[in-house]
């Protein structure tokens, strides 16, 4: 019987690492607990080299969707990989360039800090342990290294998670609630080290969170995850400004007799006055896009009359995009935010 | 944190290191564990050390009150006493705790899904806390046997002293019983994951029910299959009614098969569960 000339996946898979173009993909992948499906036949494409939220209420089912990618629980159905090799299958190939948080960090208390990277530097292998002085001093905390880490604060904590992440020298950082205990300057510090090592470096960050502005701020990808399904994906910049909300600014000599034009015509859902002018919600008018529809508002108020001085439209944010494409949509709270 | 210090590169591909290499860093770094879990070996230490230290002053302050009624405190005969006190009921204990915390002691601490996310394979997780505690208790019981060989010399008087041979089987016997007691602690607790839940049923098994069921006569040669039999089989000094000083008679051969089997079956039951459950 002739020998296979395919090589083997696993060898093909490390040629064309340099070559990838997704850290993480999954395809059909599911978990149920029972017959509740915690993650529901989910598929997804995190971009190397991006900082990529993934994006969700609590319970959404972020946390389970780690740990499936990262081994420490099994997927019912579906298959995924990550930076190129399937898991579980090739689960140790993997995870050697992979560092991770899962929920909170946890560490051994009675060890101190740099112990604790010592503990995880022998199971990562030889060549780790010159990697601990480096990444306790890239996340600052050199001076409290020798400190039993029961000493540490949350923050201090979670910035040891991290160094210990940076023990793979990771492609790929996967991170659960990684802000969490963190003061405002720690925030800052962080989004500025994630973002110096997706630009400078080229490693990709995967941040769960159910902090809209967090993602929105660091990341530049994004999935919306609820109810164990993602509802979308993409450049956090496409995904807000897929909103079927349209809003604009307009400012004009007469607002008043504006705000009577506008609030008769049929491309406008809501109009009202507000310190930066007349804010205005265009409807949906059918075959109409929304760029003809800003044309139509200012020709009806040029038209009028009016000295039409701004026709500004209003970014999107992803906050507004999560409500609407999330339950939260159908729950009391749906009133508040279209209103 | 600083966003401009880079990490030395790692490789791209596979692993680097040896197995041998990568297995004695992560048993050094499961000792290091056990090493600074400051109340587990504490109270190991007091286990091992203590009754030795205890029999040794009680018996020292008897004959000083009453040599007539009390001989010295050392010789063969108090050699005898302390090896059983050591090798049969407190270093096993001392033993327990430190399989039970190596078996419990990465899962208790939450960390144990920090190490599986390194790609290590499970049961290498799981096979290197085994001679990480075989390493703490011998260590360990080498401290107790020598505190016990100083009593028995230094207050033999005109006693006589343990023969060389007695010595080395002393030694062989002592690391026999506690070292499978805590190979099979390891095991337990792995798969129990649960540190109290481990620690009492063991000491329960241990302590309370094997001697019981080893006086039950009815159940007959059943009894050869209790882990305490076998390991009592291999004392130098008389411990009880059957060969050998056990109180169930059994041959060599099939003692060495009881205790490894033990040993086997707990191994085997960790392993699975460690490598198994979700983390």
């Amino acid at each position: 019987m002739p020998a296979s000339v395919e090589p083997p996946q696993a060898r093909r898979d490390l040629k064309t690492l340099d070559d990838l173009t997704t850290a993480v993909e999954t395809v059909g992948l599911t978990k149920r607990f029972g017959s509740r499906a915690a993650i529901d036949s989910v598929d997804l494409q995190v971009p190397r080299g991006s900082a990529f939220g993934f994006l969700g209420p609590n319970g959404a089912g972020k946390t389970t969707m780690i740990r499936m990618l990262l081994g420490l629980t099994h997927a019912s159905a579906g298959t995924m990989s990550v930076l190129g090799r399937p898991v579980p299958a090739e689960r140790s190939e993997a995870l050697a360039r992979v560092g991770a948080i899962v929920e909170e960090p946890r560490f051994h208390p009675q060890l101190t800090g740099r112990e604790n990277l010592r503990i995880v530097a022998a199971a990562r292998g030889p060549e780790t342990h010159e990697r601990i002085v480096p990444a306790l001093r890239r996340v600052g905390l050199s001076e409290r290294a020798d400190e039993k880490v029961k000493k540490y604060s949350l923050g201090m904590r979670q910035r040891l998670g991290v160094a210990r992440c940076l023990l793979a020298d990771p492609l790929l950082l996967i991170l659960d609630e990684p802000t969490n205990g963190l003061d405002p300057g720690g925030i800052q510090e962080f989004r500025e080290m994630i973002r110096a090592m997706v630009e400078q470096e080229g490693r990709t960050v995967f941040i769960s969170s159910h902090l809209l502005d967090e993602v929105e701020k660091i990341c530049d990808h994004a999935a919306i995850v609820d109810r164990g399904k993602i509802l979308m994906q993409g450049a956090i910049s496409e995904l807000a400004e897929g909103s079927t909300r349209h809003e604009l600014i307009v400012g004009v000599d007469d607002p008043l007799r504006a705000l009577e034009l506008l609030q008769a015509s049929d491309s406008v859902l809501q109009a009202q006055r507000s310190d930066e002018g007349l804010r205005v919600v265009l409807g949906e008018v059918p075959d109409t896009t929304p760029a003809e529809s800003v044309a139509a508002v200012n020709a009806a108020l040029v038209g009028a009359g009016l000295a039409v001085s701004r026709l500004e439209p209003v970014r999107q944010s992803l906050e507004k995009r999560f409500l609407e494409v999330t339950s939260r949509l159908s729950d009391s709270t749906t009133e508040e935010v279209l209103s | 944190m600083n966003a401009a210090t880079p990490i030395a590169p790692a490789p791209a591909g596979p692993r680097r290191g040896s197995p041998v290499t990568i297995a004695a860093q992560m048993t050094g770094a499961d000792i290091l564990k056990l090493r600074k879990k400051r109340g587990i070996l504490t109270w190991s230490l007091v286990l091992a050390l203590a009754p030795i230290l205890i029999y040794f002053v009680v018996a020292v302050i008897q004959h000083a009150s009453s040599p007539a009624s009390h001989g010295p405190a050392g010789g063969v005969q108090n050699f005898s006493d302390g090896l059983r006190v050591i090798a049969l009921f407190f270093g096993p204990l001392a033993a327990l705790l430190i399989g039970v915390e190596a078996g419990t002691g990465d899962a208790a601490a939450g960390v144990f899904r920090d190490l599986v996310v390194t790609g290590r394979s499970r049961l290498a997780l799981f096979a290197t806390r085994v001679p990480a505690a075989l390493a703490v208790t011998v260590a360990m019981m080498l401290g107790a046997y020598a505190l016990l060989l100083i009593g028995t010399f230094a207050f033999a008087s005109n006693l006589p002293t343990p023969s060389g041979t007695l010595i080395f089987d002393g030694l062989g016997f002592t690391l026999l019983g506690t070292g499978v007691l805590c190979v099979v602690a390891v095991g337990f607790a792995s798969l129990t994951t649960s540190k109290p839940a481990a620690i009492i049923a063991l000491i329960a098994w241990q302590i309370v029910a094997s001697p019981i069921l080893a006086n039950i006569k009815s159940l007959g040669s059943s009894r050869e299959g209790l882990m305490s039999q076998a390991i009592a089989h291999f004392s130098p000094v008389h411990v009880g009614e059957g060969g050998h000083g056990a109180t169930v008679v059994l041959s060599g051969g099939t003692a060495v098969v009881v205790l490894v089997v033990w040993v086997a079956v707990f191994l085997v039951l960790g392993a699975w569960r460690t490598a198994t459950m979700d983390a």
